[in-house]
């Protein structure tokens, strides 16, 4: 495999062939903030958070996606990418109702999180206050839809690591929502196995512990490694 | 030289919030301590009285545009309902009761409507002024 | 036609309650009513939330009594799951409820009614305040912020927040304490204790001189409720409910607070967002009653500690039967500072306050959960209907303010029928207007405070409805 050498943020740093500029960037400190995508399962892209600039071309590109190249030029934090970033993570605050004082997750949060650390202290947007349900059929997990940012995390770790492919994303534009199996409540679903990979990777409290109270719920993101790790190199380590 | 500046209000209730987004938009600074109050409770005096300088800001229905005075101590005129103490209460105790000798200051927000959520147009201006008052005095 | 005198906000923006004062053809008062025009509409936010959120959500009620609504909600919490709270979950609660019940009554004593009291009513308005009372004793008023922070201290190392905890939780409470918390609040203990005897003393030594205002402040005859112990003795965290009359004749005894529908009602009047609570043997507004302190030190017995039994058995001597003078809901605010802070003492001395057992664990065993508890103002509950999969369905708060709401209309009605003549209002008739609702130490601070606000009109109105004078009160 051959080493590619590139600049991100004016520093020099190499990557195999083949791998993003995200994950390269992370490799060597530079930490590209995201929402959808979490090491284990594919990226897909979808929360446009890990836009950056690469010289030579106009359009943004999503680093998750986007393969080093030899000489390549990318830059991950000018003022139009804080500001787009910025844009999104409003977007997902004004889209649902994410309200933090008395959500289960609050303190653990990676959409909080994102907002305090670039300073968002108010959203500039109108609240679209949509009426979402919650579903609690399961007997061990809830799904607030609420609180979904529709990274689609949970049905891609349904699918690539448990195999079981409950989840998936319904309809359309703001309107979409996750759905377990054919639209059923999560709790009549048949291909779910209850193993709740789900509820550890989503980022934010819309999947959580039934039972859990105000700013109790707090998720193991890490044992997603341990998995892959076991089942591609056959040696339990993170 | 330690300065304590104090936001008031209900953020829940639209302008009310808006000595609260004031505080948000200070810049962190040394020497400076920040607190936000729903109303303000006598045991504030205390912390008060070991700050050398001290900034109460809250909206003020009369006020048109922000505006940072030397405030006196004094009391207000109580109220039945509402468990609060006035910011001239709070300075005169921290002076009698706990040896306060800084200076205090009042930074009033202009304010249009409290049956809102976030802030109105007219409050947003004002809290944009003062976040650069307080930058200017806390300088 | 009737004349009105009205205390109220015009507009939103000038206040959150208001007081008519009617006036009849003679030009004497006929009748009042405190009008709250606040809405809040907790009750429907909850409906499809998760029923473990509770206590976290109902925390946000209030920003002055937060931990009251947390228990009340966990206490309805472990109904829906059906356990017995661990009992270092119980003893966390209860010095936690306590706590809050110390520093709410402290800020009512020390610096919302002790300018009137201890200054005297007729003091000139310049110094009956604040500033008159730390002139004439600094120590005092240090006392008083003292109190405050203890119970505030308490509140924050047990519950880890000072303002909204999360703490409280369906099955117990989230977080165990160590020694060093139970060290530091030990530490408190003799000050508070002093502090609030000596309070106690102030109070008793001008009581006589206030002779006219405990006579026509709000005393009249009506129920009292309030929790007891199995014993009868002053209960704060648990226990059955009991009922007395203004003769202090027992009227219901081991009423079950999960019953509370079966003998609460909840009238309401279109000018007023306040509900009307009354007991319905009795029908309404014959059903009227009082929570709260004064109504705590009627329906129990005895207090259950020495030096709190001391001042309860003297202040039961003031009445041969129930204390019906609203005006002594100051007096038995301080008492129950001081059992208050007795009985925290007791608890620090309970191993099993440290105990690292401190939730009880189950999935959801009832659709039906009521919790029940004394807030500072009164016994409050919590009601909530929930579906199988653990959403509420509907919430009910009935809440101490309002439950006092009746007996606080009489109050304004007789304080006003009293102090205030002629066409206009003057300070000292306001001043004392304000007084009978300041007994019951209501609460609207969930309103806002803005600089300029007013959240007290009176409007005074002549027989044809004619507004005759109006004042705002800030």
């Amino acid at each position: 495999m051959s080493v590619k050498t590139l600049e991100i943020d004016g520093k020099m740093v190499t990557g195999m062939a083949g791998e993003t500029i995200f994950s390269v960037a992370w490799e060597h400190g530079i930490h590209i903030p995201r929402l959808c995508h979490i090491g284990g399962i594919s990226d897909v892209g979808a929360c446009r958070l890990c836009m950056v600039e690469v010289e030579g071309q106009r359009k943004l590109q999503a680093a998750c996606l986007t393969q080093i190249e030899e000489g390549m030029v990318v830059r991950t934090d000018t003022p139009r990418l804080k500001a787009h970033r910025k844009l999104i993570v409003e977007l997902l605050m004004a889209e649902r109702n994410h309200i933090c004082a008395v959500c289960v997750a609050n303190g653990a949060c990676e959409l909080q999180e994102l907002a305090r650390s670039m300073g968002i202290d108010h959203v500039r947007l109108r609240y679209r206050f949509p009426v979402f349900p919650v579903d609690t059929s399961n007997e061990r997990f809830g799904m607030d839809h609420n609180r979904c940012v529709l990274c689609t995390r949970c049905v891609r770790v349904c699918d690539e690591v448990e195999g079981a492919h409950t989840w998936d994303v319904f309809g359309r534009g703001a309107g979409s929502r996750i759905i377990s199996d054919l639209g059923e409540p999560w709790g009549a679903s048949e291909s779910c196995t209850g193993c709740g990979k789900c509820v550890q990777v989503c980022p934010t409290g819309a999947l959580f512990d039934k039972g859990k109270t105000v700013a109790e719920m707090r998720k193991d993101r890490g044992f997603l490694k341990y998995i892959v790790t076991a089942r591609e190199k056959k040696q339990w380590i993170g | 030289m330690t300065v304590l500046l104090i936001a008031i209000g209900n953020a829940m209730r639209g302008d009310d919030g808006a000595a609260h987004r004031v505080i948000e938009r200070l810049e962190p600074a040394p020497g400076v301590v920040v607190r936000g109050e729903l109303q303000l409770l006598p045991e504030l005096a205390p912390e008060v009285a070991r700050a050398d300088r001290v900034v109460f800001i809250d909206a003020d229905v009369e006020a048109d545009e922000p505006s940072i005075e030397p405030l006196e101590a004094g009391a207000g005129a109580g109220t039945p309902l509402v468990h609060t103490i006035t910011p001239r209460e709070i300075v005169l105790l921290a002076g009698k009761l706990y040896g306060f000798t800084g200076r205090a200051y009042l930074c009033r927000l202009p304010v249009a409507d409290f049956d809102r959520d976030g802030l109105s147009p007219a409050a947003e201006a004002g809290v944009e002024k003062a976040v650069g008052l307080l930058r200017e005095f806390i300088r | 036609m009737p004349e009105r005198i009205v205390i109220q906000p015009v507009t939103r923006i000038e206040g959150h309650a208001k007081i008519s004062i009617y006036l009849d053809d003679d030009g004497a008062v006929s009748s009042a009513q405190f009008h709250v025009t606040e809405f809040r509409g907790f009750e429907k936010l909850c409906e499809g939330r998760p029923f473990h959120e509770m206590p976290g959500l109902m925390s946000r009620v209030c920003g002055i009594c937060p931990v009251s609504h947390i228990l009340a909600s966990s206490k309805a919490c472990d109904n829906l799951l059906g356990v017995e709270v661990p009992r270092t979950a119980v003893q966390q609660r209860r010095m936690v409820n306590l706590a809050q019940l110390v520093q709410s009554h402290a800020l009512s004593f020390f610096h919302l009614s002790a300018p009137d009291l201890l200054l005297g009513m007729d003091a000139p308005p310049e110094k009956r305040n604040v500033f008159g009372l730390v002139e004439r004793d600094a120590e005092f008023a240090r006392r008083g912020i003292r109190l405050r922070q203890f119970g505030q201290r308490i509140i924050e190392l047990v519950g880890g927040k000072r303002i909204h905890p999360s703490w409280g939780a369906p099955g117990g409470v989230l977080r165990a304490i160590g020694e060093a918390e139970r060290d530091e609040i030990r530490g408190w203990i003799p000050e508070a204790l002093e502090s609030a005897e000596i309070a106690i003393g102030r109070l008793k030594g001008v009581l006589d001189s206030m002779a006219i205002e405990i006579e026509h402040l709000g005393n009249f005859p009506t129920l009292f409720l309030g929790l007891v112990s199995p014993e009868g003795g002053l209960e704060y965290y648990d226990g059955v409910i009991r009922i007395v009359d203004g003769e202090g004749n027992a009227v219901a005894e081991g009423l079950d607070p999960q019953r509370y529908l079966t003998y609460l009602g909840e009238a309401s009047e279109e000018w007023s967002f306040m509900k009307f609570p009354y007991y319905k043997p009795l029908g309404y507004p014959g059903g009227k009653y009082r929570v709260g302190p004064l109504a705590r030190m009627n329906v129990a017995r005895f207090a259950g500690t020495p030096r709190a039994d001391r001042e309860m058995h003297e202040f039961k001597q003031r009445s041969q039967g129930a204390v019906c003078e609203s005006f002594h809901y100051h007096l038995a605010r301080l008492i129950e500072i001081l059992h208050a802070i007795e009985r925290i003492e007791e608890i620090t001395q309970d191993p099993d306050l440290l105990g690292s057992n401190i939730r009880a664990r189950a999935g959801q065993n009832r659709n039906e959960g009521i919790g029940c508890s004394e807030a500072p103002r009164g016994t409050l509950f919590h009601h909530y209907q929930v579906d199988d999969n653990g959403l509420v369905r509907s919430a009910n708060l009935l809440i101490a303010t309002s439950q006092n709401n009746l007996a606080m209309n009489l109050a304004v009605e007789q304080a006003a029928r009293y102090f205030v003549s002629g066409r206009s209002l003057q300070e000292g008739m306001l001043n004392r207007v304000e007084a009978a609702i300041r007994c019951f130490d209501p609460c609207l601070s969930c309103s806002t405070h803005a600089l300029g606000q007013m959240p007290l009109v009176v409007e005074l109105r002549d027989a044809g409805g004619a507004l005759l004078d109006r004042a705002r009160r800030g």
